[in-house]
């Protein structure tokens, strides 16, 4: 079923979407799927919005032809085949997880790599990866000293790169 | 790909929300809070003090030293961290030295784009109380002193909000925290302690001296550029932001690096574009963040683009994809 359901995203199934659609209404554990999914394909076209569950199942009840075909992502499916677009989208929606569970500059740096090698030509905007700090701190050092916030601070915002530096010794 | 992102950005339904006010931004600006916000500023150029101050984003916390002096040369600054990793950072006008002991590395940069004070104010203020709802809060108490609070609240999703404490006699800003959209607190700065008054200047003199150690120097050789000329524009800017400077620099030994910064009155935004170069691993592709700060790259032709700015990753995003280079 969740393979089904991952086809109605991307517009594959249209003669049966009704059926699923009734059984997505009533099975919670298909909803959160549904969800999954849906987080994966917005994180691979580059949007992020943290409340996917209310507006998705708002549309649902409220309008059920919002569920049109959607264009792009079929398209990115067919050139990878459903295995390559699946294990894309959930090392990329994985990897969002792990950079808003952990601020900081390094995602997992495994994660970050094996998504990059996958997207291949796909976007993959939200994608955190693993940063040499050096680079951050030079363009950091460089950028601070246009900011206004930074300006009423001094040069107190500087120290940000520190904490950078500290994090990438200890690693 | 571009096409793309043009589309995505201003389909009605996404760009819409994106957009509108924020409730709490309804209201409007207290010119008397803009007032404050000039204070702030004049006394970050005309105040000597001393003091200790702590940077704290998510579990991380830096305590550092800072001396700054005031005087008919201008404001001469030295910070110094205290905990962690030595370094030390001295700032005399336009320039910035970064000593980095560990490595044995000398960061100088210069801003030749960067507006004396007090010329960048009016303008900067108005870009400000176009951008952000400006209100004063109460008088709370920060290391010792009274505080007159101010809030900035962001009049759309494309900026982060701060609130700031300054000290009511001196207009010194004593404490800064930033927000993001959903009021969640990205990272603060403030004093655990400070001397408001006459500084000697030897207090200035930096520890690890140009001479002391066989320092490997990087110097940005920062010029003014016109970047349109060789070909980069920004095809479109988030609203609210524009440009304030554009430059050709060296950054981490790489020349010929442009740098446009866009600005919305109090955040910025930097574009850098790095030829790639044999010399150095390439950056990757993606996002990265640090308290307040995003930064995404793309690779342009043969050219990394990198967008830095205390800015939320959308903004940044955008300006990253953006950039458009035309022969």
């Amino acid at each position: 079923m969740k393979e089904k359901l991952s086809a109605i995203i991307d517009g594959e199934l249209e003669g049966e979407i009704q059926a699923h659609i009734t059984r997505l209404r009533s099975d919670p554990e298909l909803r959160a799927a549904w969800d999954t999914y849906h987080l994966i394909g917005d994180a691979l076209r580059g949007h992020l919005c943290r409340e996917i569950a209310p507006r998705v199942i708002s549309r649902l009840r409220e309008e059920p032809t919002v569920l049109a075909p959607r264009q792009r992502a079929a398209s990115a499916a067919r050139r990878f085949g459903w295995y390559g677009m699946y294990a894309t989208a959930s090392a990329a929606a994985v990897a969002v997880v792990a950079w808003t569970a952990f601020p900081g500059w390094h995602g997992d740096p495994q994660l970050a790599a094996g998504t990059v090698a996958t997207t291949a030509d796909v976007p993959s905007e939200n994608v955190v990866v693993d940063w040499p700090s050096s680079d951050v701190e030079n363009y950091l050092l460089a950028h601070q000293a246009y900011s206004h916030v930074s300006a009423m601070q001094g040069v107190a915002p500087f120290v940000r790169g520190v904490s950078e530096e500290r994090v990438a010794a200890s690693k | 790909m571009t096409g793309d992102f043009a589309c995505r950005v201003w389909h009605p339904v996404r760009v819409l929300p994106f957009l509108l006010p924020v409730s709490a931004a309804i209201a409007q600006t207290d010119p008397s809070a803009l007032q404050w916000l000039q204070r702030i500023y004049a006394a970050s150029e005309k105040l000597s003090y001393t003091g200790t101050f702590v940077y704290q984003q998510g579990q991380r916390s830096e305590t550092s030293s800072i001396v700054h002096v005031a005087d008919s040369t201008g404001p001469r600054e030295r910070l110094e961290t205290l905990n962690g990793i030595p370094r030390e950072i001295v700032r005399t006008g336009d320039e910035v030295v970064c000593y980095l002991p560990a490595s044995s590395t000398m960061k100088i940069d210069k801003q030749p784009g960067r507006r004396p004070f007090p010329a960048i104010l009016s303008e900067q203020l108005k870009d400000v109380s176009e951008n952000y709802t400006v209100k004063k809060g109460d008088v709370e108490r920060v290391v010792g002193y009274s505080c007159q609070v101010l809030n900035l609240v962001p009049k759309d999703r494309l900026r982060y909000g701060h609130r700031l404490w300054a000290d009511v006699s001196t207009g010194m800003l004593l404490q800064a925290k930033t927000y993001n959209e959903k009021n969640e607190m990205l990272e603060q700065f403030f004093f655990t302690q400070i001397k408001i008054g006459p500084v000697g200047r030897d207090q200035l003199r930096p520890r690890y001296s140009r001479q002391t150690k066989d320092w490997r120097i990087e110097d940005s050789a920062a010029t003014r550029a016109n970047l349109a000329e060789s070909g980069w524009t920004i095809r479109s800017k988030p609203p609210g932001f524009r440009t304030v400077a554009e430059l050709m620099r060296t950054v981490g030994g790489t020349g010929g690096v442009g740098h446009i910064v866009l600005s919305d009155g109090l955040a910025a935004i930097s574009v850098f574009i790095e030829p790639v170069s044999g010399k150095r691993p390439s950056p990757q592709a993606g996002l990265s963040r640090q308290g307040a700060i995003n930064v995404y790259t793309r690779p342009v032709g043969n050219y990394w683009v990198t967008v830095v700015g205390e800015a939320p990753a959308e903004s940044v995003k955008y300006v990253a994809n953006a950039v458009e280079y035309h022969k």
